[in-house]
């Protein structure tokens, strides 16, 4: 001790190019912990092949999965959801109510005939009809191929916009709960499914016959709230 | 050879090669101790031969040889790097030999930036010209004050004692210690001068202050002293720390990493998080 | 043959007409022969003397050094204290880039103009200091790093801080000559060199005062302590911010042409809130002496000549400087906030050469005291930085706006410089 040389400083050398290693690994780290990626849950309505359901742009869900799309400051355009129609399947023939009824928030608003079922659905807005897509009605197929444009159902006249779309999901939480939707649908299906709709296609006769062939129905029926 | 000449013969050649194998199996290299020289005060008689003779083997001019010299307390110098001075103590004259200590962690060593001066693995301090920069933080930082810098040249040098670090490199002794006729300077491994210190106080305890000047000082230096009055009679400081003085800016050095990884991790998170929304990703990265 | 005689022409010509435009700014702009050029011209004549008989003969014929001082005030005030006034750069980078305070935008360029001429002039005039200065290249190349040494540290540190400093500054030399695409590469640059540049700050301007760690038995206990490079670095913030508020001062004179009204009452503010971090870090300063002081126990030491030396230090000139401050931040006093600057700034020049070179060696028989020579090439180093400054600053954006094409983007704003809006609050114009 205290009779050979001993290097106080022997790591100093090391210590300074592990320092400069680290600022310039900073620069590439600080970078891609920055990168913006994004986010899961967003659906323009632009599907990703594995997104099973698209949500349309900057439309308000009622649970029951039913769609309303506000125009100008009174009044809304509904229809049923991306959901809905692959639940449901090729339609026979759609049921709406008049112009001029009225429509009840959560209540049933229009129906849906597929050979002998009847398939009830949700109104998303309280408020008075005072248009209805006779397109849609003549050719239900387009609620299957477009459902959130020109397979729209009816202009809904509403008696107050906010205390409608209080009540209604968008944006992130729309995208968080057809999250659950697709959990609980997942929950349903024994995995067979999955082939189906992994290319885009839709089973011409719908998830809720594939699920239960007999009592689709009643599986439809719950999914929609309308039991 | 009948079979018992057989027998001792080869037993005896056994015998004699063991010792060698088993010998080169601990053969490592020790690490070098370092060298160092003890001087006795009590013997030094002021004859200054030292001084003549590290001014003749070093190339200086020969110090005054007039008494006269030791009325006044010298100090090495750019032409001098060792010197006897004359202190008039408690218990009479005594001479004490001046030059650098050579210490164990050297400040100056731990301060030249370019590795001027260096402490040799074999003891002595030296001082390389190709390499200083004439900044002379050696001297800041040395707590002796014993490098020495030629202000009035323009190539200006370092001077200091080197423990005539040349000579020991041919196996020679320092030059002061062979020309010392009293005996007082003696050459040799540090740890065999501090225990012949000891043994010279321990036999002669009236004769010498139970202290090793050197032993510890600045962490402890090659060149160590015995005296019989207190040392700072002889012009020595005594306020030193026995930690060595490099431990001193060791702890800052250490820091300075770690302040060169805080400081960027942290001013790049305090950057983002003042970002405003909708700003574009950060700008360009570290530049050296 | 025809296509690259051609474009031999294009880069004939592009040369020729960049040669010209240097040389057409090499030119001094306005008058010749004012005092000051005088003055100036007589300063570095005598130096260049000077120079060149400390250079042909050697340090002692040039300067009061000696065994017991080897250092003086070429580096205890040229270095050591005219580091520290350049730390303004690395505190107001910190605030606009890191902080992002728009407020202080305006005096960013003239602030790190000021830090890199600092740099490069003073840590130029250690050339003169060093003994053998063409062997300064060692540490550098690697001959041989001396990794255990201090100064090490702060020579590679000066370094690399300058070129740093360069980086930040280079956007307003591309818009000087003009370069666009350059100037938008330099520009994504700044936030990685305002960084590094406030990493290498800290350790040098702390390291500084860590070359003095080691002479712990000879600096006066009262300066001497472990926390000096801490100290060191608590200071250089107050003691940059000061020499922004001193120098911005004399620039917005003399060179008032370039200031538009609308800038000259922002700065205003921006002197009155640099005045008020000035005050918030002197009065940290100034417990943190007070806590070393108790913690070095050395409180007999007070009632000595260099106690009440160190008294004057820290009363007169650190704590009525934050009584000054203070006052005049709250009445908005602008020649107030001056008279503080000016007081601090002795105060960092006293503190740095009473570690450096007064506290140094007290009890020596023989002090230092710098020879007239050793003082007038400092005023030469300091004389040829002010004309350097005086040349950009006439010719490249510093002061006044810079070209359209260069206003930074931040966040799809546009940042302007200098938009007045609503008395003395700073906008940012879309």
């Amino acid at each position: 001790m205290g009779n050979n040389y001993v290097d106080l400083f022997a790591t100093k050398g090391l210590e300074y190019i592990l320092v400069i290693a680290f600022l310039f690994t900073l620069v590439v780290f600080w970078r891609f912990l920055n990168r913006q990626r994004r986010p899961a849950v967003s659906n323009p309505g632009k599907p990703s092949r594995l997104e099973w359901f698209t949500l349309g742009d900057h439309l308000y869900y009622h649970q029951g999965h039913t769609w309303a799309n506000p125009e100008g400051a009174h009044a809304a355009r509904v229809g049923i959801d991306d959901f809905a129609q692959k639940l449901v399947g090729k339609m026979d023939s759609i049921e709406l109510p008049p112009v001029g009824a009225h429509l009840f928030q959560g209540e049933v608003g229009w129906k849906l005939r597929v050979g002998d079922k009847v398939i009830e659905l949700l109104s998303p807005v309280e408020g008075e009809v005072v248009a209805i897509n006779e397109e849609a009605k003549k050719s239900p197929e387009l609620l299957n191929r477009d459902p959130y444009g020109r397979g729209w159902l009816m202009l809904v006249k509403l008696s107050s916009m906010r205390g409608n779309l209080r009540n209604l999901l968008s944006g992130a939480l729309a995208g968080a709960w057809m999250e659950q939707t697709v959990e609980q649908l997942r929950r349903r299906i024994s995995g067979n499914l999955g082939i189906a709709l992994q290319d885009g296609g839709v089973p011409v006769t719908g998830i809720a016959k594939s699920i239960s062939p007999e009592k689709w129905d009643e599986v439809a029926k719950e999914f929609l709230l309308t039991k | 050879m009948n079979r018992r000449t057989f027998v001792r013969t080869i037993g005896a050649a056994g015998a004699s090669v063991l010792p060698m194998c088993v010998g080169r199996a601990e053969q490592e290299t020790p690490p070098k101790e370092f060298v160092g020289v003890l001087v006795d005060t009590t013997r030094c008689v002021g004859c200054r031969s030292c001084e003549m003779t590290c001014a003749e083997v070093h190339g200086f001019p020969q110090p005054d040889p007039d008494e006269a010299v030791f009325e006044k307390e010298r100090s090495p110098s750019t032409t001098q790097w060792t010197l006897v001075n004359r202190y008039n103590t408690d218990k009479g004259e005594v001479f004490a030999k001046k030059q650098c200590m050579h210490c164990n962690q050297p400040a100056c060593a731990s301060a030249c930036l370019t590795k001027a001066m260096l402490k040799t693995e074999e003891g002595p301090v030296i001082w390389r010209e190709p390499k200083c920069m004439g900044c002379r933080f050696c001297m800041i930082s040395c707590p002796f004050d014993v490098p020495k810098f030629e202000y009035d040249s323009p190539i200006p040098k370092i001077q200091k004692c080197t423990l005539c670090w040349e000579r020991l490199q041919e196996a020679e002794q320092p030059a002061c210690v062979e020309a010392c006729p009293a005996e007082a300077l003696q050459f040799g491994k540090r740890r065999e001068l501090i225990e012949e210190a000891r043994r010279r106080i321990v036999e002669n305890p009236e004769e010498y202050v139970h202290h090793i000047y050197g032993e510890h000082e600045a962490g402890g230096t090659s060149y160590m002293y015995l005296s019989k009055v207190p040392f700072e009679q002889l012009g020595f400081r005594t306020d030193l720390d026995t930690t060595s003085y490099p431990e001193l800016s060791k702890d800052y050095l250490y820091a300075v990493p770690i302040v060169l990884t805080l400081w960027p991790a942290f001013l790049l998170a305090l950057s983002n998080a003042t970002k405003k929304e909708g700003e574009p990703g950060e700008e360009g990265g570290g530049d050296e | 043959m025809n296509k690259d005689s051609h474009a031999l022409a294009l880069v004939a010509s592009e040369a020729k007409r960049f040669a010209t435009f240097i040389l057409q700014e090499l030119k001094p702009k306005g008058k010749l022969l004012t005092p000051f050029n005088m003055f100036a011209a007589v300063v570095l004549l005598v130096a260049a003397v000077l120079l060149f008989i400390r250079f042909t003969k050697g340090l002692a014929y040039a300067t009061n050094l000696s065994q017991d001082f080897p250092w003086g005030i070429w580096i205890g005030f040229d270095v050591i204290t005219g580091v520290a006034f350049a730390g303004g750069a690395y505190v107001i980078t910190f605030m606009v880039y890191v902080l992002r305070l728009e407020k202080y935008h305006p005096i960013v360029r003239i602030t790190v103009l000021n830090g890199f001429l600092a740099y490069v002039f003073y840590a130029g005039a250690l050339l003169f200091d060093l003994g053998r200065p063409w062997n300064v290249i060692n540490p550098i190349i690697g001959n041989d790093f001396g990794v255990s040494s201090v100064m090490f540290l702060v020579a590679w540190h000066f370094m690399l801080y300058m070129i740093t400093e360069f980086i930040e500054f280079s956007p307003a030399i591309a818009e000087w000559l003009g370069w666009k695409r350059v100037r938008k590469f330099l520009g994504s640059l700044t936030l990685g060199a305002v960084i590094l540049g406030i990493t290498l700050s800290t350790l040098h301007q702390s390291g500084l005062g860590a070359l003095f760690l080691m002479a712990k038995n000879k600096i006066h206990p009262l300066w001497y302590t472990e926390f000096i490079p801490i100290l060191f670095f608590v200071s250089s913030i107050f003691a940059g911010l000061s020499m922004v508020i001193f120098e911005g001062t004399i620039s917005r004179r003399v060179f008032r042409s370039q200031i538009s009204p609308a800038h000259e009452a922002a700065h205003d503010d921006i002197v009155i809130r640099l005045a008020r971090v000035c005050a918030g870090t002197m009065y940290v300063y100034f417990f943190l002496k007070l806590l070393v002081f108790a913690h070095g126990q050395h409180w007999e030491y007070i009632n000595t000549p260099m106690g009440y030396w160190f008294l004057v230090e820290m009363i007169g000139f650190v704590l009525i400087p934050v009584r000054l401050f203070t006052r005049a931040v709250q009445f908005g006093n602008l020649t107030l906030v001056r008279v503080a600057a000016v007081l601090t700034l002795i105060g960092i020049v006293l503190n740095r050469l009473n570690v450096s070179v007064i506290a140094y060696k007290w009890y020596a028989p023989e002090h230092y005291i710098p020879s007239w020579m050793e003082i007038e090439i400092t005023l030469a180093v300091v004389v040829a930085e002010i004309l350097v400054l005086r040349w950009v600053v006439n010719r490249m954006p510093i002061l006044r706006e810079p070209p359209e094409w260069a206003t930074d983007r931040r966040g799809g704003e546009k940042i302007q410089f200098y938009v007045r809006k609503e008395e003395k609050q700073w906008a940012t114009t879309t």
